[in-house]
């Protein structure tokens, strides 16, 4: 049974929990996945002619189908963490961050901001993240070894809220509600925003 | 330490003091590698992988230096700090006038290969953590060319992986002194 809201004690579990599952997962340094991201984004660009847009996109469909296969694989243990009101969305995805970085999750992620429909101007729930250390664009330089100018339907480092929107996609299916989560990317550091933004709209499904 | 310039965006160091969980890149790797081995066939696909990994070595060489050039100390250092495994072995199999020609790593606990205990599909044509061999030869090189190694030639080459089926992953590195194997 799916609660509507979260409560104090399941709340006080899943806190228990993401610093249990840190401790005992294995890690990895952040700054080779970012490089791992980069030399796949290289060759692929390499195998594209050239397209940096369709090496881009082609990794990110990748990388999404491979979160997916992880999200299926610890819905069991993190179903009794999801709520069906989106006054939870917030906390569940600071939840899956520090499950996927530790505590330093802040660094990198500032703290996810649930806007419920009713305080929009499109009348759509958002999720609004911002990123003020890109893990993936750390450490480019723009328009050498990334050029923005050629990417097409996803910006570089759109893949960890495509997978993270993935998540929350899972969960909202999950829970019963009837959404379509759509992520846009608002800001990059690549295009010379002074910090990444990625807002995530949870459209109404047509019945 | 670094070469950070001010046209890259960040620090490097913020992300190298970080940690993210490995499962990320064990569940994207199969999608690459089948990806790979589906365009470009399994001779490319396998020096595709070590091209990726050479990327990734001059991107590790911007924040971290070898604290020796001995190969297997190197391929250690590098799995531990960049990967989290602590299980490699090596062992020197040949030696050229006293001095190491052909190691052998053995990997028990490969960080890029999938769990055994796991079910997945195993990539039997090609060694599907080939790119840690395209990491540690680059490195190598590296070394050579800065003159800081006693060898004057690497190769490094993985014979044998989990994600192909075998019960464990290893490397062989062959080294060259002077022109004489």
């Amino acid at each position: 049974m799916v609660p509507e809201k979260l409560g104090m004690f399941r709340k006080f579990l899943a806190k228990l929990g993401k610093r249990a599952y840190w401790t005992v997962t294995k890690k990895m340094n952040l700054w080779m996945l970012s490089s791992m991201a980069y030399g796949v984004t290289k060759k692929y660009e390499e195998i594209f002619e050239g397209d940096t847009g369709m090496a881009v996109d082609t990794f990110t469909e990748q990388f999404v189908n491979g979160a997916n296969s992880i999200m299926y694989e610890l819905l069991g243990t993190m179903k009794i963490f999801f709520s069906k009101s989106l006054e939870d969305v917030d906390f569940l995805a600071e939840t899956a961050l520090h499950v996927i970085l530790g505590s330093k999750w802040p660094q990198f992620f500032g703290k996810p901001k649930m806007i419920l429909a009713e305080n929009t101007e499109e009348g759509v729930a958002q999720l609004v993240m911002r990123f003020p250390r890109c893990v993936l664009c750390t450490g480019l330089r723009p328009g050498i070894d990334v050029d923005h100018t050629k990417l097409r339907k996803n910006s570089y480092g759109e893949l960890l809220a495509r997978a993270l929107v993935a998540l929350m996609q899972l969960i909202q299916d999950y829970v019963g509600n009837k959404y379509k989560l759509v992520v846009k990317e608002t800001k990059c550091r690549l295009r010379g925003d002074p910090y990444g933004e990625g807002i995530s709209y949870y459209y109404p499904k047509d019945e | 330490m670094n070469l950070q310039t001010s046209t890259r965006i960040g620090k490097i160091e913020d992300l190298y003091d970080a940690k993210v969980a490995l499962f990320i890149v064990q569940r994207a790797l199969p999608e690459v590698i089948g990806f790979l081995v589906n365009k470009r066939g399994p001779e490319q696909a396998e020096r595709d992988l070590r091209d990726i990994g050479n990327t990734i070595a001059q991107r590790i060489l911007m924040v971290w230096s070898p604290k020796t050039p001995k190969p297997f100390q190197i391929v250690k250092d590098l799995m531990r700090i960049f990967l989290g495994n602590k299980k490699l072995k090596g062992k020197v199999v040949e030696r050229i006038n006293g001095n190491p020609s052909k190691i052998i790593i053995r990997d028990y606990d490969c960080p890029l290969c999938p769990e055994q205990k796991k079910e997945v599909l195993e990539v039997s044509v090609i060694h599907y953590c080939v790119s840690v061999s395209g990491f540690a030869e680059y490195i190598f090189n590296h070394l050579i060319e800065n003159r800081v190694a006693p060898y004057t030639k690497a190769k490094c080459n993985t014979v044998k992986s989990v994600g192909s089926g075998d019960k464990w992953c290893e490397h062989v590195i062959t080294l060259e002194y002077e022109g004489v194997f």
